[in-house]
């Protein structure tokens, strides 16, 4: 009895320390920064970036890497039965069946 | 400054406007979202955001509500997005931690101190705090609208865009709750 009045006491306690509660403050100079931050958000790009020379050369670039990727590796076969024999030598399967 | 010029100053992107709105509510703004995520370093980075998405947005704003109503609005929304982010993220350093090299929790945030809180009481708000935390959301931004930032019912039924009759229910289930937890905490602390 004596235990559950003072959970109650303990409760009603606790819920009470939000009365007169103050207003939490940011860190001083809180716009400073977020002025900061919007500079930087809203920044234009280098001024060599937006001409086009620049945009035309780097798309170029762009495809040039996608074809050599694709010949390269269009060349290359899935899986070659030799690869399979220097494995099984390689791990030691000295009756590694590459028909498999 | 009257808000209507305000509103208008801003739409037509005034930089003075927006470092005045910015001046009127940062402390709000700031004290609503400190409330929510419980950690200051989160709650400067998701108070920026607020100011960023009010100034992105301010065109769109057609004065349906009050201008305080609507940085309420984006405040909560973003404090919740932060906070979900978090519970996520702690969920998934809980999985790793179980595939860890010590077999440890490796994210032991600390309590939370509400800096508002007078020093007798700081240790009582800490746990108040924690209980808060595990609140569903609705409830959590009702109680601490209402609670810590003191808006009316009234005020917080038109930030969370609800009836009147809803924010009252929101707010006694989630006394109702507290007093569930903290009595089983204070169960385990007294007995």
């Amino acid at each position: 009895m004596k235990n559950q009045e003072e959970i109650e006491r303990q409760i009603n306690e606790t819920l009470g320390v939000l009365e007169g509660i103050g207003r939490a403050e940011p860190r001083p100079f809180f716009q400073t920064r977020l002025e900061a931050r919007m500079q930087q958000r809203y920044a234009p790009l280098p001024k060599f970036m937006a001409r086009p020379a620049f945009v035309w050369s780097f798309l170029v670039l762009v495809v040039l890497l996608n074809v050599g990727v694709l010949i390269r590796y269009s060349q290359k076969t899935v899986s070659e039965p030799q690869n399979a024999n220097t494995f099984a030598k390689e791990y030691g399967l000295g009756a590694f069946d590459t028909n498999l | 400054m009257d808000e209507k010029q305000l509103i208008t100053d801003l739409q037509k992107g005034s930089q003075s406007a927006f470092r005045h709105l910015v001046d009127s509510f940062q402390n709000k703004v700031f004290n609503t979202v400190l409330s929510i995520v419980q950690n200051a370093e989160e709650a400067e980075d998701v108070s920026q955001e607020v100011f960023i998405e009010v100034f992105e947005s301010v065109v769109k704003f057609k004065g349906e509500a009050k201008l305080s109503t609507w940085i309420y609005r984006i405040a909560t929304t973003k404090a919740l997005e932060q906070h979900r982010r978090k519970k996520a993220s702690k969920r998934f350093a809980f999985l790793t931690s179980l595939f860890g090299e010590n077999d440890e929790i490796v994210h032991h945030p600390a309590d939370f101190e509400h800096p508002g809180v007078v020093f007798e009481n700081k240790e009582r708000a800490k746990i108040l705090f924690k209980h808060i935390n595990q609140l569903p959301d609705n409830q959590k931004v009702a109680f601490t609208l209402c609670n810590v930032e003191g808006l009316s019912y009234q005020e917080i039924s038109e930030v969370m865009q609800l009836s009147l009759s809803s924010v009252e229910s929101l707010l006694f289930r989630a006394k109702t709750n507290l007093r569930k937890t903290l009595k089983e905490y204070y169960v385990n602390q007294i007995i």
